[in-house]
C-alpha cells in the first residue's frame, strides 16, 4: 500500500513537471492543433465532401492521429533533450513507474488537444458532435495512442532517423484503434450503436499495449 | 576479512557491435575512494553509467550491498551519479530543476534542503535563471549541487572538477572530503592533482 502511494506520488510529480513545462513552452499543444487544423482545412477546401457527415469520422480520426504523432514525439524528445531523462533514470524509481507517468502525460496532452480538434472539425464540417459517448470513445482511443506513441518513440530513441521510424511503426499499430474509432463514430452520429464489440476491442488493445510497455520498460529506457 | 560492498562480475558492454567493456570484474569495500583510469574511450564513463543504471549492461552483474542493482530498486536509492555532461530540463529554472530532483529521490523537505544549502557553489546567484542561458561552469555547478547535496551511500563521479574555477574547485574538494568519510566514492579524472581528495584514493581500476 505504501509502495502504491509512493508510485502515485512519483507519477504525479512527473506529470506536473511535464504540464508545467508545456505551460511554459506550449510547443506540444501548438504542434498538435496547428497540424490538425492544416489537415482539416486542406481536406475541407480541396474536396466536395465537407457537407457530408459520412466523412466526419474519417477526417476527424486522420487529422487527430497524424497530429498526435507530432505531439508525442515532441513530448518525448523534450525528456531526452539536455539529458533530462537522467533525472528519472538515476532516481530511485522503477522504470515501470516512469513509463506509466509518460503514458499519463501524453494522454493529457492529446486528450486536451483532441477537444480543440473536435471543435474545429465541428466548425469546418458544420456538424455538432459534442456527446458523452463520443467523448468516452475519444478518451479510450487516446489511451491507446498515448501508450503506443510512447513505446514506439522509446524503441527508436537511440536510432538515427527516429523521427521517421517511430511514425512508421506507430501508424500500423494504431490501425485497429482507427478502424474501431471510425465505425463507432459513425454509429454515434447515426444514433444507432449496434456493434459494441469494437469498444471491447479498443479497451483490450489499450490493455495489451499497456502490459507490453511495462514488460519492456527496463530494456527501452536508456539515455 | 572485509566483505566487499560493490561487486562487479564479468561485465560487458558494447555499442554498435564495438566492445567497450569486456568481462570486467572487481570489488570495492565500503568507504573506499576508487579511481577508474584509462585512456579516452576506454569506457570509464560507460562503466559509471552502467552502475548508475543509465545504461543496461550486455552481460554480467553488479551487486551493491548484496543486491543485484538490476533486480532491486532499493540499491538504486543508494547511488548518486555526478555526470560530466550537463543535465537539466530547459523549461524549469535552476531552483525548480533541483527541487524537482530532490522530490523525485524522495527527500521529504526538498525546499528546506535546497534553501539550507544554496550557498554551496554560490548557486543562489543564478537560481532563478533558466539553464540554457547559463555558462558551462554554472551548468556544472547546478549538476554538482543536485547530486552532492542529498546524502547517498555511493557517489559515482565523472570528472567533477572540469570547467570549474579555482574557488569552486576548493569548495567541491571540501564537500567531497566531508562525504568521503561517510560514503563510498568511485571517480574518473584525467588530472590526479586537480583535487586534494584524490590523494586519499584507496584503489585504482585500470580499463
Amino acid at each position: 500500500m505504501k509502495n502504491l502511494s509512493k508510485m502515485f506520488l512519483i507519477i504525479k510529480l512527473i506529470v506536473l513537471k511535464d504540464l508545467y513545462e508545456e505551460l511554459k513552452s506550449r510547443e506540444i499543444f501548438i504542434s498538435i492543433i496547428s497540424y490538425s487544423i492544416l489537415v482539416l482545412v486542406v481536406v475541407a477546401t480541396t474536396s466536395s465532401i465537407n457537407n457530408s457527415i459520412d466523412f466526419f469520422a474519417t477526417i476527424f480520426w486522420i487529422s487527430l492521429s497524424f497530429s498526435i504523432i507530432l505531439g508525442i514525439n515532441k513530448s518525448m524528445a523534450k525528456e531526452f533533450e539536455n539529458k533530462g531523462i537522467e533525472f528519472l533514470i538515476t532516481s530511485p524509481i522503477d522504470k515501470e513507474v516512469i513509463i506509466i507517468a509518460k503514458f499519463v502525460s501524453n494522454l493529457i496532452f492529446i486528450t486536451f488537444s483532441s477537444f480543440f480538434i473536435l471543435l474545429f472539425n465541428n466548425i469546418i464540417l458544420n456538424y455538432d458532435l459534442f456527446e458523452l459517448s463520443f467523448f468516452l470513445l475519444v478518451i479510450s482511443i487516446n489511451i491507446g495512442f498515448s501508450i503506443i506513441g510512447t513505446i514506439t518513440y522509446l524503441l527508436f530513441s537511440k536510432v538515427r532517423g527516429k523521427e521517421i521510424l517511430s511514425p512508421m511503426l506507430f501508424i500500423p499499430l494504431i490501425t485497429p484503434l482507427l478502424m474501431g474509432g471510425s465505425v463507432l463514430t459513425n454509429q454515434i452520429i447515426e444514433n444507432d450503436i449496434k456493434n459494441i464489440s469494437w469498444f471491447g476491442l479498443i479497451i483490450a488493445y489499450d490493455l495489451l499495449f499497456f502490459l507490453i510497455g511495462l514488460m519492456i520498460s527496463n530494456i527501452i529506457f536508456e539515455e | 576479512m572485509n566483505k566487499s560492498f560493490i561487486t562487479v562480475k564479468n561485465l560487458s558492454k558494447s555499442f554498435n557491435e564495438k566492445s567497450i567493456i569486456k568481462n570486467l570484474s572487481f570489488s570495492i569495500n565500503k568507504g573506499d575512494l576508487v579511481k577508474i583510469s584509462g585512456s579516452n574511450g576506454a569506457g570509464k564513463s560507460t562503466l559509471l553509467k552502467i552502475i548508475a543504471r543509465i545504461y543496461n549492461q550486455d552481460s554480467g552483474e553488479i551487486i551493491i550491498d548484496g543486491k543485484d542493482i538490476n533486480k532491486s530498486s532499493l540499491s538504486k536509492s543508494m547511488i548518486s551519479y555526478i555526470s560530466s555532461d550537463f543535465v537539466f530540463y530547459k523549461d524549469l529554472t535552476v531552483k525548480k530543476n533541483i527541487i524537482f530532483y530532490f522530490n523525485l529521490i524522495g527527500e521529504k523537505n526538498s525546499k528546506e534542503l535546497y534553501e539550507k544549502n544554496k550557498d554551496f557553489l554560490k548557486l543562489c546567484e543564478f537560481e532563478d535563471f533558466y539553464p540554457e542561458i547559463l555558462s558551462n561552469g554554472q551548468k556544472k555547478k547546478m549538476n554538482l549541487f543536485r547530486t552532492l547535496i542529498p546524502i547517498y551511500e555511493v557517489y559515482l563521479i565523472d570528472e567533477p572538477e572540469n570547467g570549474l574555477d579555482s574557488e569552486s574547485k576548493n569548495e567541491l574538494d571540501k564537500k567531497l572530503d566531508s562525504l568521503a568519510n561517510k560514503s563510498t566514492m568511485i571517480y574518473t579524472s584525467h588530472n590526479s592533482n586537480s583535487l586534494s581528495i584524490y590523494k586519499q584514493t584507496t584503489k585504482e581500476i585500470l580499463l
